[in-house]
């Protein structure tokens, strides 16, 4: 069989096609360097522009933090992390904490997370800051509920991986494309990470009518979705598992409970709720009394129980408060209590079968 | 290490370049050679060290076979028995790397026997690597082989471009190439080799790997139980039909580019299959050195049409099932390869009859709905071949079905059409879109991929125009000579008459987008048989 030699039988490129080629990626990576560092849709370009009309909103900035916060931990050498589920994720400001002793301070809270995240980011944080002196993490039942998965910490190829993402992707370029145009043509305030790492919601978007929203929650998908009704009941069933851990945790580290009764925990339902934005997650205005009371700082008028140290000595009287204050809801709140249990019992019906 | 990584294109590749244009100025025109066998052996090793092992025994063995059947002096009788020895070896490593499992948990499952195989991993390209070593065993005995050194057949079967997933290349194509290797202008064969590898990674990375996103997530709501509407069964088989083709397309583009870079050229692999006009035309252009190895080693041994037309089915039967099990333990495989099986039967039983010769039935017309009737027929046959299982096959295809009591069948349809291509504003909506990677296919509702799943539409319109409409890379680089075995009317005809600044600006574009592609690595799915 004769095979035809590459340079004596086809033709051949220009002279300098290779020097061509390299100098068009140049070219290439240029521009793209230059339009994902100007319109910046994740906010970490080392550039750092605010252009309105151009990247004022940054709706691809939400739903990343997996990616984005160990990067951003890293840039910014926070002496004050928080950890989370979306409950801190979207009520905590770091920057409430500016010109205390826990300055500079950063939401790395992440939807979702559980405990064994949290473990696994922290060690991943105490390597990438050496400033970390304080970490404030929610204790959030359900993340106490269900078998430790065993998280390792994120690897330094993982980190460097993951931020490659965020400045040289094809995601990066998209996003940027997607960002822009949304500025340009709507630049409608949206849901965003702010640059401290907590979630922004946009005005008036905690007005909606929680209650409904919750009931429809609860009520609607059944089948295949049984996870959400036990979810609220167990959370209202598992004082046990809470006094256990409270009590475990308080003797090794410092525990403060926001969850005593009181008027803003007990918040009545309505459209223009100032502590909560929906029946499972608080407020900015909550949240920024949270870290006024840890940080000493002046704030608000608040109940007088708003803030309460747990010892394991006061965890049995704390949560027996709680139980007895969620008891007195139940009995003020007959309808929903009824039909809330009518779902419990059709699920359990289900599952039966 | 995948061609579509990091450390292959900025770190394995120009080091093996760097190394292999210094050598070539040795006297000595073995030192560039076994450069690459050693470059080939690292690239193997880098996904499993201790399976090299295994690769050095089979080459070595592989080696003694040749040996003693070419230059053994053994009798007819013995040099078959010697070539019958090698073949048995080189199926006995597949089976038991690749099929042991699976035969025992069948016959577990049909005697209900307690046999317990230990967890075994398959190494990479083992399939490819085998028929290539069998290949070469049989050219032997033929008396088709020359310039046959330890260096040159390890290079032969190792050599990295085509060393995992093909194209299976014939000794007498490779040989002949490592004489004048210190002869050639590596510069230009570098630009062409570098142009048409960029194009397939291209294919792969931004072409193939979005479309997975909308196949990947219909699959996985097929799996975890949840039910498809029939407008969103149908996007899901489509992505996947098209990212399998862009997939593989690519993949071939990149072996043949990367070997050109070194001054070689590998055989055409794929040739716009999705343009077939039959089921027959398709097996000429998909996979075509995988078929050309199932006819002349398998196919024809058995007879191949030589016994009448029965016999004749049966053989392409027999072929076609063993090469569905080739690309992998599952009965779905083994129906897919059957259903090609029965579909090459029928297209040459349709073949023999009078009226398929018809001169009407070779014009403009009939030669479209021709291409459409095979490529939604091959598209259908990808339906198990894609599934976990048959169970999940038939669901499936049950769904693309939308006369039955499906809750949305037809109506689907309007609801595709409208949230993909007439609700302009949701349409348009550029922060929604490409974002099935985000969620949780089992809270996805049935007519989610068809109707919410952007830029879906727009990416299959265009993907599906391009497949039908673009030359391939074969055509457009065809005056650069890119593979061996292409058809005559692409050589010296390609679409591009010089490679110069313009072609390396456009090209360039494609390699940076691609490259920023690849912070989402995904294995080339061809790999995995």
């Amino acid at each position: 069989m004769s095979v035809p030699f590459s340079t004596t039988s086809s033709d051949t490129p220009s002279r300098g096609y290779l020097r061509a080629l390299a100098l068009s990626a140049a070219i290439w990576l240029g521009l793209f360097l230059i339009f994902t560092w100007t319109v910046d849709p994740y906010g970490v370009s080392p550039m750092q522009l605010a252009l309105r009309g151009i990247n004022m909103q940054k709706p691809k900035r939400v739903d990343i933090d997996r990616l984005i916060k160990p990067y951003e931990v890293w840039r910014y050498q926070p002496r004050t992390v928080f950890l989370g589920t979306s409950r801190v994720h979207q009520s905590l400001d770091p920057a409430v904490l500016d010109g205390t002793r826990f300055a500079p301070a950063y939401n790395a809270a992440m939807p979702a997370a559980s405990m064994d995240m949290h473990a696994a980011y922290l060690r991943q944080y105490v390597q990438l800051d050496r400033n970390l002196r304080t970490v404030i993490v929610e204790l959030f039942l359900p993340n106490f509920i269900g078998r430790p998965a065993g998280l390792e910490p994120g690897t330094w190829s993982e980190f460097i991986e993951n931020t490659m993402t965020l400045f040289g992707s094809a995601d990066t370029l998209w996003d940027s494309a997607s960002t822009l145009v949304y500025n340009v043509f709507s630049g409608r305030p949206t849901f965003q990470v702010a640059p401290g790492g907590y979630l922004d919601r946009p005005p008036g978007r905690d007005t909606q009518a929680p209650f409904d929203g919750f009931a429809a929650y609860i009520w609607s998908p059944q089948v295949g979705e049984p996870d959400r009704a036990t979810y609220y009941y167990d959370a209202i069933g598992a004082w046990g598992v809470i006094e256990r851990w409270l009590a475990g945790l308080s003797g090794q580290a410092t525990v403060y409970s926001f969850s005593q009764p009181n008027d803003w925990v007990d918040e009545p339902i309505g459209p223009t709720m100032t502590y909560w934005n929906d029946t499972f997650h608080f407020s900015l205005a909550m949240g920024r009394s949270i870290l006024a009371n840890l940080a000493g700082l002046p704030d608000v008028k608040r109940p007088d129980n708003f803030m309460e140290r747990l010892t394991p000595e006061r965890v049995a009287s704390h949560v027996e408060s709680r139980r007895q204050a969620v008891r007195r809801w139940a009995q003020a709140n007959p309808s929903f209590v009824a039909r809330f249990e009518d779902a419990r019992q059709r699920w359990l019906e289900q599952n039966r079968r | 290490m995948l061609f579509n990584s990091y450390v292959f294109i900025f770190c394995f590749l120009p080091m093996v370049l760097a190394g292999y244009l210094l050598l070539r100025r040795t006297s000595a025109p073995q030192w560039p050679i076994a450069w690459l066998v050693l470059a080939s052996l690292v690239y193997y090793s880098w996904w499993r060290p201790e399976y090299l092992l295994l690769l050095l025994f089979s080459v070595g063995v592989n080696f003694g076979f040749g040996k003693l059947i070419i230059d053994g002096g053994l009798s007819h009788s013995r040099s078959r028995a010697a070539l019958t020895c090698g073949i048995v070896f080189n199926l006995s490593l597949l089976g038991y790397f690749k099929y042991a499992g699976f035969f025992v948990a069948n016959v577990d499952s049909v005697f209900g026997a307690q046999w317990v195989v230990p967890s075994i991993i398959l190494p990479i390209g083992i399939s490819f690597i085998t028929f290539q070593k069998i290949a070469f065993l049989v050219d032997a005995y033929r008396g088709l082989v020359r310039n046959f050194t330890l260096l040159n057949y390890a290079f032969f079967v190792t050599f990295f471009p085509q060393l995992i997933a093909g194209p299976i290349t014939h000794h007498s194509e490779i040989m002949p190439q490592i004489g004048p290797v210190q002869r050639r202008d590596l510069t230009a064969d570098l630009g062409v080799g570098i142009s048409i590898f960029v194009v397939g990674l291209f294919k792969k990375v931004v072409i193939a790997d979005s479309l997975a996103i909308y196949a990947d997530a219909g699959y996985s709501m097929l799996r975890a139980g949840h039910p498809l509407d029939s407008a969103s069964a149908w996007v899901t088989v489509l992505c996947y039909s098209f990212q399998l083709y862009y997939d593989f397309s690519g993949y071939s583009d990149m072996a043949v580019g990367l070997a050109r870079m070194f001054g070689f050229r590998l055989p055409v692999n794929f040739y716009s299959p999705y343009k077939s006009t039959s089921i027959i035309d398709f097996w000429r252009r998909w996979h075509i050195t995988l078929s050309r190895f199932l006819r002349d080693y398998l196919y024809i041994p058995l007879g191949g049409n030589r016994r009448g037309p029965v016999r004749r089915y049966l053989n392409l039967g027999i072929v076609m099932v063993l090469g569905g099990f080739w690309h992998g333990a599952n009965w779905t495989f083994v129906v897919w390869g059957g259903l090609h099986g029965l579909m090459l039967g029928v297209n040459h039983a349709w073949r023999a009859l009078a009226i398929s010769r018809s001169l009407a039935l070779k014009k403009g017309l009939a030669q479209r709905v021709a291409v459409a009737m095979t490529f939604v027929a091959v598209t259908l046959a990808w339906i198990p071949f894609r599934s976990d299982s048959l169970a999940d096959a038939g669901t499936m295809l049950g769904y693309l079905w939308p006369a039955t009591d499906h809750p949305q069948g037809l109506s689907s349809f309007w609801g595709l059409l409208k949230g993909q291509f007439l609700d302009f504003r949701s349409v348009l909506r550029l922060t929604e879109w490409f974002r099935p990677r985000e969620l949780w296919p089992p809270l996805l509702p049935p007519d989610y991929l068809a109707t919410a799943t952007r830029p879906m539409g727009l990416l299959l319109l265009c993907v599906g125009i391009a497949t039908f409409t673009v030359p391939n890379t074969y055509q457009i680089f065809g005056r650069f000579q890119p593979a061996l075995g292409l058809p005559e009317e692409t050589l010296g005809r390609g679409a591009l008459t010089r490679l110069d600044w313009r072609v390396a600006f456009v090209v360039a574009g494609m390699f940076v987008l691609s490259v920023l592609r690849l912070s989402h690595v995904s294995p080339f799915l061809y790999y995995q048989f």
